[in-house]
């Protein structure tokens, strides 16, 4: 219990502090605004409670408790269902106790309990002037149950993780896809990923938006021909709606612009295609770059802006009204010098150390604007659909297992372990019967006090004995 | 029209509930029978409004009335009344007037937080989700509901424990022990009641949380391809989870009862209100998509 508790604190320091998996930038702000306090904050594994040693080794001590009391349950479980109830063994006065003569003779009166408790649902064993009877085995049949799948259900997690992956792609319409390390964006691999990608092949035919009238979006939805194994299917992978294919599941995770930009020089074509934009979701504008090393006699790079929907607003300028591609531009600078290709850098931005600006520009959609010598085009403007591509082996399980546990759970809360004992003894020459139960609740004792006033009659069970 | 209907109802169901806490306040005093009854009525009334209110709110929107912070809380309201009138009946009646109170409270506050009816963005339009935000709006009712019993009980051993030490202190504590119990302390229930009381309701909510956790893990991995990613609201919903399976574990393996059990629902319950409303107006996180 206590780590039970241990582990809800530990996780909610996650949410009050900025985590880096959620939340990189924040952590980051967080650094500039406490600089003195953030480096023991991150040390203390802070900023990323759940990747911190101490979080897992709650975790772990859970685990371990859970699977080390989970044992033994099992083998007194196991145990308690071969072996018949015993007698009640003599100590303390029992939770219920009623006690009273008996005119019918020892035999029948222990027959009788026998049959009423059969009756009820009991497992009964008759001794010598007893009889033991127990129910409520589904109780702790379910509690282990839970438990296991609890434990199981958290292997599961750690199953899919360490041998699958998560990745994503962005892929413009028309363009090809296969599926390979080097075509992600970005991967996860697990640490006991095999490395097999299963290959299969997508080409996106197109990827639709479709809005509400206020504005927010509908829908998003990439329509797309699957090539596995030598068949080819056609799908629509939407949010929501993840397309399966050889074990890797395919989410609709995000989109931007994709507009086609041909440089030129001259006669010279040095740069053509589609280039992916990353929109701001404040304004709506979306910011790509465009490097182009082949221009003489220096190198070119453009920052480019492409507003969809442009409209001049009194007192504030160009703005994007609305993401749909009313009347698409593309505003850019032109920068010469030197890119310094030499080190690896982001294709979504100029290193502009070696570079100065050469000149700015604009282009409607089908347009060519000259700047500087270099001729930039805007044929065409596409969309890119960015999928979310996961192998989880531990998905089954994972159903499976909270399936169970959730099946478990409710008769491991409402159904009652109950025992009772009836015992006949001699006393004074007259046969005196006891009926004794284990504790319970008000229903229990209801019950309890049936099969008492079965076998003494209803007068003398109103008075019952509390242990 | 039918938002305006809906808009109408919520403010007759408010009112409602709000006599109902008073009858139920008044017969806390007066012991009388129709006071009960009048609390029990307005409350009916008021959740059937309420309920007309929810169903019109989910024809103006044209979609299921759970979508955004106002909705979950009209929803929880409702909910938080109806299984007090279904599970509360007979002994629990006494914790009416302040479950009545809650109600309003959470009408209230949802009513701050009102925006008209929209649509939702694609990732909340899931099969997963309704089925998902309705178990967490269910459960979190029968556990909000635990609480009463529990604060209860924790205010009545503290005015009795001031009674009792009242009687040893001076010759005016005799006079507030003995008019206690026959006033106000003896139309409330025993204590013995309103702790089981608390532990049957946390084991009526706990499986229904545990369901809307899983659902909306399966909900996750639907539409962003992963079950668990630990955002605010998840690790929360986690947090209450864990601290009402340590309720059941303090009271079945450890055998807590009364104070302590009750203070520890407190704890989990206060957990359970974070979830509920911080985590989306402080923290933000996937879950703010819903909005406020
Ligand atoms: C996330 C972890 C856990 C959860 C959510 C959980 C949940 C539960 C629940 C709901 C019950 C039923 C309570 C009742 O019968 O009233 C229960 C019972 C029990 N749990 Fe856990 N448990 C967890 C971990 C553990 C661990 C680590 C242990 C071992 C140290 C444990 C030992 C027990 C025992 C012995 C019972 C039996 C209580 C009884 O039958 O009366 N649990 N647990």
């Amino acid at each position: 219990m206590v780590l039970l508790l241990l582990l809800g604190s530990g996780a909610s320091l996650g949410s009050f502090f900025p985590q880096r998996s959620l939340n990189p930038a924040a952590v980051d702000a967080y650094f500039l605004r406490h600089p003195a306090l953030a480096p023991y904050l991150d040390a203390l594994g802070l900023f990323d409670v759940f990747g911190a040693w101490w979080f897992w080794t709650i975790a772990l001590l859970l685990g371990i408790s859970l699977m080390g009391c989970l044992l033994p349950r099992l083998r007194a479980y196991l145990r308690a269902l071969k072996h018949r109830p015993g007698p009640r063994e003599a100590g303390p006065l029992p939770a219920f106790l009623v006690t009273g003569p008996s005119g019918a003779a020892p035999g029948e009166v222990l027959d009788r309990a026998g049959r009423i408790l059969t009756r009820r649902g009991y497992r009964v064993a008759r001794g010598d002037g007893w009889v033991a009877a127990e129910k409520g085995f589904l109780r702790e049949a379910g509690s282990l149950l839970f438990h296991a799948s609890l434990l199981a259900l958290v292997g599961s997690f750690v199953l899919g993780r360490a041998w699958g992956f998560q990745g994503q792609a962005a892929i413009v319409e028309g363009d090809e896809w296969q599926d390979a390390r080097v075509n992600y964006d970005f991967i996860r691999e697990g640490r006991f990923f095999s490395g097999r990608f299963p290959d299969f092949l997508l080409k996106v035919e197109d990827f639709t938006v479709t809005y509400h009238p206020s504005g927010l979006p509908e829908d998003f939805r990439t329509r797309l021909e699957v090539v596995e194994g030598g068949r080819r299917r056609e799908v629509v992978v939407r949010v929501n709606h993840p397309l399966e294919v050889a074990g890797v599941k395919v989410y609709q995770a995000s989109y931007g612009w994709a507009p086609v930009i041909r440089v030129s020089q001259g006669e010279r074509v040095l740069a053509g295609g589609p280039v992916v934009f990353i929109t701001d979701p404040r304004t709506g504008v979306a910011r790509g770059v465009v490097k182009v090393p082949g221009a003489r006699p220096e190198q070119v790079g453009l920052e480019l802006f492409l507003l969809p929907d442009p409209q001049v607003v009194e007192g504030v300028g160009l703005v994007n009204a609305s993401p749909l591609p009313e009347h698409p531009i593309l505003l850019f600078r032109l920068y010469a010098g030197d890119l310094g290709l030499n080190v690896p850098q982001s294709v979504f931005s100029l290193d502009k150390r070696g570079l100065r600006p050469a000149g700015d520009g604009f282009v409607p959609l089908g347009g060519e604007k000259e700047v500087a010598g270099v001729r930039v085009a805007f044929p065409e403007l596409k969309e890119y659909t960015v999928l979310a591509l996961t192998r989880d082996p531990g998905r089954k399980w994972a159903l499976l297992f909270a399936l169970l546990g959730l099946a478990g759970l409710l008769p491991g809360l409402y159904v009652a372990r109950r025992r009772v004992w009836v015992r006949v003894s001699e006393r004074d020459g007259a046969w005196l019967v006891e009926v004794a139960a284990s504790p319970g609740g008000e229903r229990a004792e209801e019950e309890y006090r049936r099969v008492a006033a079965g076998l003494l009659g209803a007068e003398k069970v109103a008075v019952s004995g509390r242990g | 029209m039918a938002e305006g209907l809906s808009s109408l109802l919520f403010f007759a169901a408010l009112g409602a509930y709000l006599l109902s806490m008073l009858a139920y306040s008044l017969a806390l005093g007066l012991r009388k029978g129709a006071a009960w009854g009048a609390g029990r009525g307005l409350a009916l009334v008021g959740a059937l409004a309420h309920l007309g209110s929810v169903v019109f709110r989910g024809l103006a929107a044209g979609r299921v009335p759970w979508g955004n912070m106002y909705e979950y809380s009209s929803l929880l309201g409702l909910l938080l009344v109806v299984s007090f009138l279904v599970l509360g009946r007979g002994s629990l009646k006494s914790v009416g007037a302040f479950v009545m109170g809650g109600a309003v409270l959470t009408l209230a506050a949802g009513r701050i937080l009102y925006v008209p009816p929209g649509p939702l963005v694609p990732a909340l339009a899931s099969y997963w989700l309704k089925v998902h935000v309705l178990a967490a709006v269910g459960g979190s009712a029968v556990l909000g509901l635990s609480f009463f019993p529990s604060a209860l009980f924790l205010v009545l051993e503290w005015v009795r424990r001031r009674a009792r030490h009242g009687v040893l202190v001076g010759a005016g504590g005799a006079g507030i022990e003995a008019g206690d119990e026959g006033g106000l302390l003896g139309a409330l229930p025993s204590s013995e009641l309103l702790d089981r009381a608390a532990l049957a309701l946390v084991k009526i909510g706990f499986p229904i949380w545990t369901f809307s956790i899983l659902a909306g893990a399966l909900w996750a991995e639907e539409a962003w391809g992963r079950y668990w990613g630990w955002d605010p609201k998840e690790t929360w919903s986690l947090v209450t989870w864990l601290l009402y399976a340590a309720y059941l574990h303090a009271r079945s393996s450890r055998g807590w009862r009364g104070t302590r059990a009750a203070a520890l629902n407190m704890v989990a319950f206060a957990s359970l209100l974070f979830t509920y409303y911080a985590v989306n107006l402080w923290i933000s996180g996937l879950h703010s998509y819903a909005g406020v």
